[in-house]
């Protein structure tokens, strides 16, 4: 049986780009914002692109902080992408609301002294944790757009990328995770770990 | 790290891709929903898109289209002149929308979207033409004349609003694949702080590589990958994995 996919559309752009490639791997989704359909799917996917209080903003607009938290509570598998990821932090550097509390860390600023303040282009992830289901990670490529990282953190970091420091590109806990890159826009790393993603 | 990003631009007209030299001379390329669509099966880093048509709006049903077809990063320009016109495209799955004249037109309204939109969704190009007197000006490729402003003021300008890249464009070199001028770009890289990606001369590999040295984030190039030997007949093509090693290491 396929699962059901919901890709949360909350004005924060990326949302036809995930579907149409979960389209070429056969899995069917659907983009809503709709909580009675949110409540009813097995795997949550929350994008995010512009600025974390922005992205904040319009999920309360649309009603859908209590159910995102409630289905993390009921352990749904989610995958937040890029700022969709940032957000389910306790807050970021980047603005004054509160995120979503999943991971008890708060998201940073690069530094413009030691680097690019922008992290922007294709860079490798190293798996930091010892699970062989994330190993494909070492041998891929992702497209990064971030200028706010999720610090490297002991229990929750899967992978790191490095932009002078390590950050976590990948993250998890329990069944919600996290990745910084863009997987829909990494043409075929990222049919791959939507695949591994979903069979995981 | 982060590697080196080898950027095919696409200008559309009227829904057809073209390709300019010196952004004079048109050469039809094809349908830009295929050619992106080739491009993405070839797994190029990025595909800059910027609609030079004289239209008001975007033209948001191809833009859609175009993205559906897209499984690699792109970047969009052209006639966007509001928060829900780039609300609009970021949500077909553009990463980044790239503003050229109104930063000087409309400077606050760039910095205003910056802040609602994040650093990182938006980009500014810059073009570069010499004038009559051979001294390099930045140019306003829409209405075919010179800004006033020296480059030096507009790209501070640039580095205070801090975009996720600035595209520095040499427009005397834009189409001819007769490699870059590479004092000009030495000169101005110094300049931009923010990610600096280059358009107009590409030739070959050694250009990319010698961006790569400056620390420069990115080539750009449409020429190079649109045709097969002489300017004849229309190939879309990209560099071969092992050219893509080469630049990287």
């Amino acid at each position: 049986m396929k699962k059901k996919i919901a890709i949360i559309e909350y004005n924060t752009g990326n949302v036809s780009a995930i579907s149409n490639m979960l389209s070429k791997i056969n899995e069917k989704s659907v983009i809503t914002s709709d909580p009675k359909i949110i409540e009813d799917s097995e795997i949550i996917i929350l994008p995010g692109v512009g600025s974390f209080d922005r992205a904040i903003k319009k999920l309360e607009e649309k009603n859908l902080i209590d159910i995102l938290k409630l289905k993390i509570s009921e352990n749904t598998k989610i995958l937040g992408i890029c700022l969709g990821m940032q957000i389910l932090t306790l807050g970021s550097e980047e603005g004054d609301k509160e995120g979503l509390k999943v991971f008890d860390t708060y998201c940073k600023s690069f530094n413009k002294q030691n680097s690019k303040d922008i992290f922007m282009g294709w860079s490798n992830t190293k798996v930091k944790k010892n699970e062989y289901k994330f190993d494909f990670l070492n041998k891929s490529k992702f497209y990064f757009l971030h200028k706010y990282y999720f610090p490297y953190h002991q229990d929750y970091t899967i992978a790191i990328s490095e932009n002078n420091l390590e950050f976590s590109s990948v993250v998890k806990k329990n069944n919600v995770f996290g990745v910084q890159f863009h997987p829909e826009k990494s043409h075929n790393f990222g049919i791959n770990f939507f695949k591994n993603f979903i069979n995981i | 790290m982060i590697f080196f990003r080898i950027i095919p631009i696409l200008l559309i007209e009227n829904q057809n891709c073209i390709k300019t030299i010196k952004f004079k001379k048109k050469i039809y390329l094809g349908d830009p929903i295929n050619i992106v669509k080739i491009y993405s099966e070839l797994g190029v880093d990025e595909i800059l898109i910027n609609d030079i048509s004289n239209s008001d709006i975007p033209d948001f049903k191809l833009l859609k289209q175009i993205s559906e077809e897209s499984f690699v990063p792109l970047s969009y320009g052209g006639g966007v002149k509001s928060f829900n016109d780039i609300e609009k495209i970021l949500s077909y799955g553009y990463e980044k929308i790239c503003f050229n004249s109104l930063v000087f037109e409309k400077f606050e309204f760039i910095e205003k979207a910056i802040k609602e939109f994040g650093n990182s969704s938006i980009s500014i190009s810059v073009n570069l033409k010499k004038n009559f007197i051979k001294k390099l000006r930045l140019f306003n490729n829409k209405k075919k004349s010179f800004y006033n402003d020296t480059i030096e003021n507009h790209l501070e300008k640039i580095n205070m609003l801090n975009p996720s890249e600035t595209l520095l464009t040499f427009v005397d070199l834009e189409g001819t694949r007769s490699g870059y001028d590479k004092e000009l770009i030495s000169k101005y890289s110094k300049i931009i702080k923010t990610n600096l990606i280059i358009n107009g001369g590409a030739k070959e590999i050694n250009d990319f590589i010698f961006l790569k040295n400056l620390d420069i984030s990115g080539g750009v190039a449409s020429s190079l990958f649109s045709f097969k030997g002489n300017n004849e007949s229309v190939l879309v093509n990209y560099l071969s994995n092992e050219e893509i090693e080469k630049i990287n290491n």
